[in-house]
């Protein structure tokens, strides 16, 4: 009986994969054929490296997002946070502070900004989607306040824009809170608040102190990807990656994390990063208007909630 | 019947009073800031603001949000400059096609928000990337000039003169919608489902209230009056530009929250909206007067939004407390 735990443990995840993600990852299939069909551009390794690595960056704050919007939160300011706390290393960097002491600074400074975050939802009572909305522009006016262009930075960070550095940062990221999430308890806590806030108080559980932690997983996640932004930018700008809130959350959404809360899966939120990616590099690759993205984002967004509200439809019925 | 209106203002409001005089006592020593012309001046810009906060009390008591306004807004906006300008159609159909749009995207907010039972944040994230992008692809992102259009111009230029006094177009226009909305808010039947709603949705639609078609509604209204703002702002700006209406939802819904309404839903202070429309006008105001950058300007908003919210908390805590069960 005992041996059976790891065992399962495989079949959980093939069963979830199979059945929660081969959609998604057709659908990513189906629009990299499509890209590489009407563009000739898109289909080169010089291109696809370049998806990637925005596939990284926005993936690895999806994932932190994902924590966030499965307690039935949102984070609209994890952006402003990745460009504020690049902005803070970057000064760092320039004033001297070796590399390691800048990029720790870095994230701590990530992981404050989403613990005020935190302290306006839970200390406050601010409904989460009014306060990161207000953080979201009070952090980017205070990061191009701060900086308006640093450039170069230190040699040292180059190793973060190379490709299977990025990319295995973004695997351990979703491994880890794949794990975190189902295997233990902090994850089995955060679904409980998210299915029922007031059947998780009940139960006894320091709900306060659980959407804290998310908020501050999301800051950090923020942060990791604000390193990768800038050493692949090789450059850090107060107004980098401006609007980027909107691509994570489509990206969390369209990976089947519910918005009310109680389900998702960050696997899903790095697949939906991925579609997110190179749905905006295709349609400037092949010549379309970037504003296309934009309405396309708000579009696929409403058609998955159309979807998910189908499926549950079914679900109900058959039941 | 003055009463009526006044009692919710008087029993949530009062820290909106004190917080629009703590404003105005702040920048009364900055030249200029009571000039008439100044004072004129604010109330053509503010009516824009002014009238989405009135829409946004009736969705915000109904318990739901929308940050979709601005985008909204964005859209008529660039609407009446490709229709007007680059089509050559005459200046009032044209602003019809365009709160006729407006109004499309409510229904898409509101069918979605209350048929499909999506998160209202969701719903309108989505609708304010869909606008927004929109807005910008009609032109790439170009903006145009509406100068030749004079009628247009004149919603915003023109003074209405009642005896005694010129009263601006757009002052004109937010108090008429001010008043219908407080009328339909307060005696009819369509405000008690909205508050209904907002107090408790299952309790409303147990007691066969249509809540569906009751909460399409607000969400309806409140776009076409985001697209009545947009028109008002090309006609001020004798421009339609795609940044139209930049920041309007966080200014709208401060407004209501620094109004004494509050988020949960279930009560709409529309008289509390209009003077928070007014501290933020005066607030705003204040900052461009003293010279302030719009950097600025937008953390002091961000920060004013917040502070709304925390004040309605902390009167909310007081309520419970002076009447414990």
């Amino acid at each position: 009986m005992r041996f059976e735990a790891p065992n399962n443990f495989l079949r959980l995840s093939r069963h979830r994969l199979a059945f929660r993600e081969f959609p998604l990852l057709a659908v990513l299939v189906a629009e990299v054929a499509y890209f590489s069909l009407v563009s000739n551009g898109f289909f080169s390794a010089v291109n696809l490296g370049s998806i990637g690595r925005d596939a990284t960056i926005i993936g690895i704050m999806a994932i932190g997002l994902t924590y966030v919007v499965i307690t039935s939160g949102i984070d609209l300011s994890c952006a402003s946070i990745l460009a504020l706390s690049a902005s803070v290393m970057a000064i760092q960097m320039q004033k001297g502070t070796d590399l390691s002491s800048a990029l720790i600074l870095g994230l701590a400074f990530a992981a404050l900004l989403g613990s005020i975050n935190a302290a306006l939802v839970v200390g406050l009572a601010v409904p989460p989607i009014v306060a990161t909305l207000a953080t979201l522009s009070l952090f980017r006016v205070q990061a191009i306040k701060t900086v308006t262009l640093i450039s170069p930075l230190p040699a040292g960070l180059a190793i973060f824009a190379k490709g299977w550095v990025a990319s295995s940062i973004l695997i351990t990221a979703l491994v880890v809170s794949h794990v975190v999430l189902h295997r233990t308890t902090f994850g089995r806590h955060v679904f409980a608040v998210g299915g029922s806030p007031s059947a998780a108080k009940l139960a006894g559980l320091p709900v306060g102190r659980i959407i804290v932690g998310t908020y501050i997983v999301s800051g950090i996640c923020a942060g990791v990807a604000g390193i990768i932004a800038s050493a692949t930018m090789n450059s850090v700008q107060g107004n980098m990656l401006t609007g980027y809130e909107l691509d994570t959350i489509a990206a969390v959404v369209i990976g089947g994390t519910a918005i009310t809360g109680g389900r998702g899966s960050v696997a899903g939120s790095v697949i939906g990063s991925a579609i997110m990616a190179s749905l905006r590099n295709g349609l400037v690759v092949s010549g379309r208007d970037v504003y296309w993205y934009q309405a396309i984002i708000g579009l696929a967004i409403l058609l998955v909630g159309f979807l998910n509200h189908l499926g549950n439809r079914d679900a109900r019925c058959s039941a | 019947m003055i009463y009526k209106l006044l009692r919710p203002f008087a029993k949530q409001s009062s820290g909106t009073v004190i917080v629009f005089l703590a404003v105005v006592a702040y920048f009364s020593s900055t030249p200029h800031y009571f000039e008439p012309g100044n004072l004129f001046a604010l109330t053509r810009q503010y009516a824009e603001i002014g009238i989405i906060a009135a829409g946004m009390t009736l969705v915000i008591a109904t318990g739901g949000i929308d940050i979709s306004v601005g985008g909204t807004a964005s859209l008529t906006s660039m609407l009446i400059g490709v229709l007007a300008v680059r089509h050559g159609i005459a200046v009032w159909p044209t602003c019809a096609i365009a709160l006729a749009f407006s109004a499309a995207i409510g229904i898409i907010n509101g069918y979605c928000i209350a048929y499909i039972k999506l998160q209202p944040v969701l719903v309108t994230l989505a609708t304010m990337s869909l606008t927004r992008g929109l807005a910008q692809l009609l032109t790439s992102s170009q903006a145009i000039s509406l100068e030749h259009l004079s009628s247009l111009q004149s919603l915003s230029i023109d003074d209405l003169s009642i005896p005694y006094f010129a009263v601006p177009v757009p002052s004109v226009i937010l108090c008429s919608i001010f008043i219908g909305a407080s009328i339909l808010l307060r005696w009819t039947t369509y405000g008690r489902n909205w508050i209904a709603i907002g107090q408790s949705k299952p309790a409303a639609a147990l007691s066969g209230l249509r809540t569906r078609r009751a909460e399409l509604q607000v969400y309806v209204i409140l776009s076409i009056l985001a697209g009545l703002a947009g028109i008002l702002v090309s006609a001020r700006t004798a421009t339609a530009f795609p940044d139209a209406g930049a920041n309007y939802e966080f200014e709208a819904i401060t407004a209501v929250v620094l109004g004494g309404t509050s988020l949960v839903g279930g009560e709409g202070n529309l008289v509390g909206t209009l003077l928070g429309v007014a501290t933020m006008a005066a607030l705003r105001n204040g900052l461009s007067l003293e010279g302030q950058t719009d950097l600025v300007r937008t953390q002091v908003l961000a920060l004013a939004l917040v502070a709304a919210v925390i004040i309605d908390n902390g009167r909310k805590r007081l309520a419970r407390r002076r009447q414990p069960a």
